[in-house]
């Protein structure tokens, strides 16, 4: 389906100085799409939500996003465009209030009318931070804050929303439920762009995962067929 | 020179002709000058130079940014003028005067120093700048109401310096008086540099709290560059009175400061023989420059500018001048550098050339290595460790698990001093250890590696390790300027450890490798070379934070049973951090799960793995547990 | 005594109007630090530029029968002047000194910032001179209005426009971090640079914003002691550099409030010591306090712990 593609990496290298850190990577995602990206420390996973970002550069490959390249452009326009991510740790900015949280994720926006109703759809998704709208970010809990980062993601209206291990730090019972959230998000229309270690859980939601190892996709394959898979289960499931 | 050789450039080895080449220079040089106003500029270049070596090792070596260096300078040379002339009418002799000078600028290096255990980095500099703002003031404003140092007009008719019953008259003769003092400084300098205390700076200067917490002394560390730089500008301050013959507040102020950082950095910071070569021709330049003058500053300012931005390491640092006389090309190791990094797929026995002796007694599994009675840790508004009780016994490997954030980084931080715990205490080996400042209680017995790699990453392999043997070690500054048998002994011995430690690991991270940079090796080889650095500390009890992440699964397996041979053939005891799984199962005794700081389960791994709390906590009820 | 006694209240308007200027300079390093985690050495070269400027326009809209225009005119395009021409210096030394620096070790950027220092100082000195460059304010003002009287205590037009005007601008430094969508992209930044790119903030600009804005503000400090004690030289940013970042330190550094504050505290300290002790250790007084403030409690008043990262 190669029409509604939205978010498409062909060949893309990444190195830190000598270093290689994305070698050939291949990953393409459809609209309404929710994708995971799977693997352990250092194999890569972040590096690639970064480049897509265009916080880091690819050294080869292009990326292109709703069929324009996106690779050579900065940050800005990438969001400007409609990318959007809820960053590992979910890095709320601490010392400003939720409010103020939610308003910085429309910071490329004009609109303001549409943008108050868009706090207000927020806030409907998220009652736990509706009441804690002039709080500072530090004083929330962790699921309160991974709420807020979500919200704050979709404040820019994002087309494409990347997410970057939604399940770290977080208590086991939040993680369901956060899980549950990008679930209902996506059902929203949004397509979704997963990185996680937890593969359980992100595969139990994901239409299809992405494996990276070393920098580079070792495995592609719908959800489920990868829950079964003999090398998943010994490496990444625990279930071999 | 081959390969294997780099990097063991064998102990006190002396370049002797570039040596006599040099001092046959300096011997020579005043009688081929024109006049003595050329001369009066070589004699100059010396004092720089001791000026510049001085402030290297506090800058340099140690990496503290002591902006108030010219103060120490300053004090050296108004000593010598109050105790050596008409001013007070005291005459001291120059042999006496000059180590009073040298002592009591130490004296207030160290006074200010000690304020670096608490401030670092831009604050530092402020704090220094600040000081040598206070002492200029003083100079200036302490005429009134007595008359100590005649305020903005100085001291002079100061006495000539005087050694044996010699008086230095003649600008020839300050000339080698300033030559003798300086080689002093250069030899001091060098001495200095290979030695425990340069490589403990060094580290220090690369990462502070990895020094620490491979047993390096921060604060004494510190304080001892402090000391040494700043008796090493107040000797220099001493000499530099006695030559002028008076000294004006205007010697020591900001744009002196100025000229000897711009030394530095032309030089390279911390390459002493850089910063020699850029003394000289920060001497030479400007009065070959005069009619520039007025641009001097400017000129200063703007090579500090560029030259950070463009070649932060200095302009001739990269020149090996050693290289230079003997004919050869440097950085052979370069190009192999880059090619070993991504290679690394051999894996040979241990090296044959130090062998690690391996443990004979049997373990005494009822002795209590280590205990931890409820310890807790808040930080502002988060208790990261709750309660936690903890023993490990000798010859266990144990493992913590639980989710991120459970608090397991801190057990390990609080281990090893560099927390203190808020309550509860703890005891290695039969004693208290609870509060200890790192470095003591790595010299205890318990070392550790970092979760996010700390090595020295501009350091050698080599010297990684050996660093790592500071604790273990006791040269003092006498014997290291003076080499004595017993420190070149104990160099000798620290080599041995830290080549032995890295044989174990092969081919990975002995030979040719002994000289690479930490930075350049790759990512499982500076994991390895972080244990390496552990066991040289000669501990008992090691902490392994993650040793097996970003390593795949065959670099995995081998490290799991590398950790296991350590236990069962040399005697260490084991804390892990692991995430994974399997490896956690395979290797540990016992293992202890954490979350929101507090112990949820204790026992071996299957005991845990089927513990309904942990399920829910960590392991994950879908799929979670093998 | 109680001439010393009676000598307090005047002392008292001396420190708040010195008061003023330290937080002026002070909020030109604390927001730099906030954002960037590096002393702007360079700061306090800024702010005698400033005072050069204010001298060049006065200096040319004067003629020896008078001003050329009104009084009160001149003075605000001499803090104007001094504004723009500081603020675009200020982006200028940001982007060539110290944007290339942006990941080296922080001792580079010291350095660095230290080498513009020393261009600033002695550029001006190279064309302006080492001599004193005097302020002739006395025609700007009205006699009229020269000096108020309040309670027995004369107050001078001058110090009075000095604390007027530092106030004014350290309130709408405070609406702008406060209220507007700069403002609050400008504290995402210094919370969290990496998630504040993210957001689509472009945190170069953002970083050049707050060069603009903090050497803007010690460029009017500039100009306003230049007004106050009617003259300036090249060597005046060196002192007045290590005070704003005394003052800096001494409320928090990193704390917009904690600076005006920390100026505030140190200009009373400051003029009550001149009249304790004496006015040849007046530099020594601020010195002082600034070691200190750094060893006791190196966070200041309002400055939060950031607890060290392992």
């Amino acid at each position: 389906m190669p029409n509604n593609t939205i978010l498409q990496l062909k060949n893309v290298d990444v190195h830190y100085g000598k270093i290689q850190a994305l070698a050939e990577i291949q990953i393409s995602i459809n609209e309404a799409e929710l994708v995971c990206l799977l693997g352990g420390n250092a194999s890569g996973k972040s590096t690639t939500l970064k480049t897509i970002l265009g916080v880091v550069r690819p050294s080869a490959g292009s990326i292109e996003f709703l069929g324009d390249r996106i690779d050579r452009l900065p940050t800005k326009k990438i969001v400007e465009k409609g990318v959007s991510i809820v960053p590992e740790n979910r890095r709320i900015f601490p010392k400003l209030t939720v409010l103020e949280n939610l308003e910085l994720g429309a910071y490329l926006r004009n609109d303001t009318q549409k943008i108050a109703e868009d706090m207000d759809r927020i806030f409907d998704l998220f009652p736990r931070i509706k009441e804690r709208r002039q709080q500072y970010g530090a004083t929330l809990s962790g699921g309160e804050q991974q709420m807020l980062a979500m919200g704050r993601a979709l404040m820019s209206r994002p087309k494409l929303l990347l997410m970057d291990e939604p399940s770290m730090g977080l208590a086991p019972i939040l993680v369901e439920s956060s899980f549950e959230i990008i679930q209902r998000v996506n059902q929203e229309g949004v397509t979704i762009f997963v990185v996680e270690q937890n593969a359980n859980m992100a595969l139990s939601i994901a239409d299809r995962g992405y494996v990276l190892q070393l920098g580079r996709i070792v495995l592609h394959d719908e959800a489920q067929n990868l829950l079964n898979n003999e090398m998943m289960k010994k490496a990444y499931l625990g279930t071999g | 020179m081959s390969l294997e050789k780099i990097g063991s450039r064998k102990f006190g080895e002396i370049p002797i002709l570039p040596i006599v080449i040099v001092l046959a220079v300096i011997i020579v040089l005043p009688h081929t000058l024109p006049n003595n106003y050329w001369i009066r500029i070589a004699g100059n270049a010396g004092l720089w130079t001791m000026l510049a070596l001085g402030l290297n090792v506090v800058a340099g070596f140690a990496g503290l940014l002591d902006l108030g260096y010219v103060a120490f300078y300053a004090i050296g040379g108004y000593i010598y003028a109050l105790l050596s002339s008409g001013h007070l009418n005291i005459h001291l002799p120059f042999w006496l005067v000059l180590p009073i000078c040298v002592v009591v600028a130490s004296g207030f290096g160290l006074a200010l120093g000690s304020t670096s255990i608490r401030v670092r980095g831009d604050y530092l500099a402020i704090v220094t700048l600040a000081f040598a703002q206070i002492l200029r003031l003083l100079l200036l404003n302490l005429d009134r109401p007595i008359n100590i140092t005649g305020g903005p007009n100085g001291i002079i008719d100061l006495d000539y310096a005087g050694l044996f019953g010699f008086t230095f008259r003649t600008v020839t003769q300050y000339y080698y008086l300033i030559m003798f003092f300086a080689l002093l400084v250069v030899l001091a300098s060098f001495r200095l540099k290979r030695s425990r205390l340069g490589r403990g700076w060094e580290a220090i200067r690369e990462d502070e709290l990895a020094s620490n917490a491979m047993g390096v002394n921060i604060t004494f560390m510190k304080l001892m560059a402090f000391g040494i730089g700043a008796g090493i500008a107040g000797g220099t301050g001493a000499i530099f009175a006695s030559w002028q013959g008076g000294v004006f507040p205007n010697n020591f102020d900001f744009p002196q400061l100025v000229t000897v950082y711009c030394m530095l950095i032309l030089g390279g910071v911390g390459n002493i023989m850089g910063v020699i070569v850029a003394a000289i021709i920060l001497s030479i330049l400007p009065e070959a420059l005069r009619e520039y003058g007025a641009y001097r500053m400017i000129g200063y300012g703007l090579m500090l500018v560029i030259l950070m931005a463009v070649r932060p390491q200095g302009i001739i640092g990269d020149i090996n001048l050693g290289s230079i006389f003997k004919g050869r090309k440097k950085d052979i190791t370069k190009k192999t550098d880059e090619l070993q990094a991504s290679e690394d797929l051999f894996y040979t026995a241990d090296s044959q050339d130090y062998v690690k002796p391996l443990r004979k007694e049997k373990f005494d599994k009822d002795r209590i290595l280590l205990q931890l009675q409820s310890v807790t840790m808040d930080f502002v508004g988060l208790r990261a460790v709750n309660q936690l009780n903890l023993e490990i016994r000798e010859g266990e490997i144990i493992s913590i698990i639980g989710p991120n954030g459970a608090g397991k980084t801190t057990v390990f931080n609080i281990i090893t001093g560099i927390y203190p715990p808020t309550e509860g205490s703890i005891y290695f080996d039969g004693e208290e250890i609870t509060g200890l400042k790192p470095y003591r209680i790595v010299k205890k017995g318990i070392a550790r590696t970092f979760q996010t790699l700390r090595l020295f990453t501009n350091m050698t392999v080599l010297e990684n390790t050996m660093v790592a043997q500071h604790c273990r070690t006791k040269s003092n500054l006498f014997r290291i300027l003076l080499r004595l048998p017993r420190f070149l002994k104990e160099e000798e011995k620290i080599e041995r450890i830290a080549k032995e430690n890295l044989g174990l690991f092969g081919a990975r991270l002995t030979g040719f490798r002994y000289a690479f940079k930490a930075i350049n090796l790759s990512y499982a080889n500076r994991r390895r070379l972080e244990i390496a650095r552990a066991l040289s500390t000669e501990c008992k009890l090691i902490l392994l934070d993650e040793p097996s992440a970003g390593m795949n699964p065959k670099e995995t397996e081998e490290i799991t049973r590398f950790i296991k041979r350590l236990r069962d053939d040399y005697g260490y005891s084991f804390l892990i951090i692991e995430h994974k799984l399997n490896v956690v199962k395979s290797i540990s005794d016992r293992v202890v799960v954490l979350d929101y700081g507090r112990k949820i389960a204790e026992g071996d791994y299957d005991d845990v793995a089927s513990n309904d709390y942990v399920i829910e906590a960590y392991l994950g009820r879908k799929k979670g547990h093998a | 005594m109680d001439l010393i006694l009676q000598q307090i209240p005047q002392q008292l308007v001396n420190g708040i109007t010195i008061g003023g200027v330290y937080a002026l300079i002070a909020l030109g390093y604390t927001m730099v630090y906030g954002i960037l985690f590096m002393l702007n050495f360079a700061h306090g070269e800024v702010y005698m530029i400033g005072g050069f400027t204010g001298w060049w326009v006065l200096h040319l809209l004067t003629r020896s029968q008078g001003p050329l225009v009104g009084g009160f005119v001149i003075i605000v395009l001499m803090i104007i002047g001094a504004m723009a021409l500081t603020g675009l210096l200020g982006v200028a030394i940001e982007r060539f000194a110290y944007r290339p620096l942006r990941n080296a070790p922080r001792m580079n950027l010291l350095l660095s910032a230290l080498g513009v220092s020393i261009v600033l100082q002695n550029l001006v000195l190279r064309f302006q001179g080492a001599k004193i460059r005097f302020f002739h304010t006395s025609a700007l003002i009205p006699e009229g209005i020269r000096t108020f009287e309040i309670g027995g205590t004369i107050i001078s037009f001058m110090r009075l426009l000095v604390i007027v005007v530092s106030l004014v601008l350290m309130f709408v430094l405070t609406w702008f971090v406060k209220k507007t969508k700069m403002g609050k992209a400008m504290r995402a930044t210094a919370q969290d640079a990496e998630a504040a790119t993210f957001m689509g903030i472009d945190t170069n600009r953002i970083i050049m914003l707050t060069f603009l804005i903090g050497s803007a503000l010690g460029g009017a400090a500039g100009t306003l002691v230049g007004l106050l004690f009617t003259q300036v030289d090249y060597y005046i940013g060196y002192a007045a550099g290590l005070k704003g970042f005394t003052a800096a330190v001494l409320g928090g550094i990193g704390s917009i409030p904690g600076a005006m504050l920390g100026g505030f505290i140190l200009g009373l300290v400051e003029s009550l010591g001149i009249t304790f002790i004496s006015s040849a250790y007046k530099d020594v007084i601020a010195f002082v306090i600034l070691i200190l403030v750094l060893i006791i409690r190196p966070r200041g008043i309002l400055g939060e712990k950031e607890p060290e990262k392992v």
